[in-house]
């Protein structure tokens, strides 16, 4: 794969385009944001494309020899799967739900008592599916009954942030005076499409 | 015209609101001609977003003069695969509509009811066979859907999930490969929360009037009226979706359309639940 065609620059891009396009690609496929999601692996996948067409370019530009990864990205292991996290018993619920197995992994659930990891498990299944609702109020029961756990604190955490819409927070929409569509609301967007379709 | 999932015009870029309506206007003639006239009526927004998302090759557009816009020629979009699969979904969801005839979802489209079942039992066939997936994700998902209704669940995401499971089946006519299929099912599923709860939260008054069941007053024991707390957790989710939405598409590479996919996803849908959650307040 062409690497200038990953990273999305032209083949006399200076190095500065490159690390800034570099950087833009990275933080709009950046692992932590699919942590947990159901297309993390895909993510993954294009982590890993962006990662290498730098390196090449890197490399062949500075005629090979240089550690091109320095300051790159990482990848990171399943999201609910960091090795050390959780008791051993539930370690197989853990990689039911990284696999995308979900309803396997809530089966196995019903045969454990409602401990604090449960409600954590309950929670990752429910995000997976985009059940925010759900994912957030098992996770909060999590972190109440085990407050201590840094895990369920960084997931309770995570359901509770601003949405990052892709990466695109940077350009303020939303929350909280919510200005994103101000400008659309009733008076551009409410009839925008009434002069088309009807 | 019915529907939530539009695009803010304000901020499409040049060109694409005419594409957008280009595709508008294809759906249209799609359903004209794959089921007949009467189905035109069918027609709603949600259904050109499904679309314009799963469209590889741009629409080829030609000037056209129709019934509903006698007096004008527009452009509208030729025979192509989105625009037959978009036809095809908006008389199978249509049926699923007026059989379920759990009514008043704008979503459906009120036209379903007009058309008449039994009326629309052949053209169902006929769309069924297109949508095999979809047609059988319908069918468990109503039923669940349903089952979630009479028991009155507490729960928004178990309902929204039945709901948006049919649209994520949706995602057999992508047709270029498993990766691409993965991704539209997601940005289906996350938009099917998207809309099922934005409808809820739309007819949470009436449903409270006549005493339906409506899944936000359910899972938050609410009575009357939803309080200023309720509203801010009700965005909050919905934001999630709509967030969780655009992060799938990030992973759509070989989209015809994906700047008119993510207007719609940013800005439409905002634009919507600003409008929704206004007229609650008052």
């Amino acid at each position: 794969m062409d690497p200038y065609a990953v990273l999305g620059v032209d083949r006399k891009a200076s190095m500065d385009e490159i690390k800034r396009a570099y950087r833009e690609q990275a933080a709009k496929y950046h692992p932590d944001k699919y942590a947990g999601h159901e297309l993390e692996d895909l993510a993954q996948e294009k982590m890993k494309q962006i990662n290498q067409a730098y390196d090449t370019i890197v490399r062949e530009r500075e005629g090979g020899g240089g550690s091109s990864s320095r300051g790159r990205y990482g990848g990171n292991a399943g999201a609910w799967g960091a090795p050390g996290s959780g008791s051993a018993a539930y370690a197989p619920v853990r990689e039911l739900i990284n696999q995308g197995r979900l309803d396997e992994a809530e089966s196995m659930l019903a045969g454990f008592s409602h401990d604090a990891e449960w409600y954590f498990l309950t929670g990752a299944i429910a995000y997976r599916r985009g059940w925010f609702d759900e994912a957030q109020a098992n996770w909060r029961n999590a972190v109440t009954m085990d407050p201590s756990n840094p895990e369920y604190q960084q997931a309770f955490q995570y359901a509770r942030r601003e949405p990052t819409y892709g990466g695109r927070s940077s350009y303020s929409y939303g929350n909280p005076e919510r200005d994103l569509c101000q400008c659309c609301t009733a008076l551009m967007c409410a009839d925008c499409l009434c002069d088309c379709c009807h | 015209m019915t529907g939530y999932v539009r695009p803010c015009k304000a901020r499409l870029a040049e060109g694409d609101f005419e594409i957008f309506r280009a595709a508008y206007c294809g759906v249209c003639r799609a359903l004209g001609q794959r089921y007949g006239q009467v189905y035109r009526s069918l027609l709603s927004y949600d259904m050109v977003f499904y679309a314009v998302l799963i469209a590889r090759e741009p629409f080829e557009t030609r000037q056209r003069r129709c019934a509903v816009h006698p007096l004008k020629r527009r452009g509208a979009a030729a025979a192509h695969p989105a625009l037959m699969a978009a036809a095809d979904a908006t008389v199978l969801l249509a049926y699923g509509k007026a059989r379920d005839n759990a009514a008043d979802s704008a979503f459906w489209g009120r036209a379903a009811a007009r058309t008449g079942l039994a009326a629309m039992k052949r053209a169902y066939r006929r769309a069924s066979r297109f949508l095999p997936e979809t047609a059988a994700a319908m069918r468990e998902n109503l039923k669940l859907l349903g089952a979630l209704e009479a028991e009155r669940a507490a729960s928004i995401d178990r309902p929204a999930a039945a709901f948006s499971g049919i649209l994520a089946a949706l995602s057999e006519r992508s047709d270029t490969g498993e990766r691409t299929k993965r991704v539209h099912a997601e940005v289906l599923r996350h938009v099917g929360r998207w809309v099922y709860l934005i409808d809820a939260a739309d007819d949470f008054a009436e449903d409270m009037r006549r005493g339906l069941y409506n899944p936000i007053a359910a899972r938050f024991g609410l009575g009357g009226s939803m309080t200023e707390e309720i509203k801010e957790e009700m965005r909050r989710t919905l934001e999630m979706s709509r967030s969780a939405a655009l992060e799938a598409l990030d992973l759509d590479e070989s989209g015809a359309y994906t700047p008119i996919v993510e207007n719609i996803l940013l800005y439409g849908l905002a634009a919507a639940e600003n409008r929704v959650f206004e007229k609650l307040q008052s």
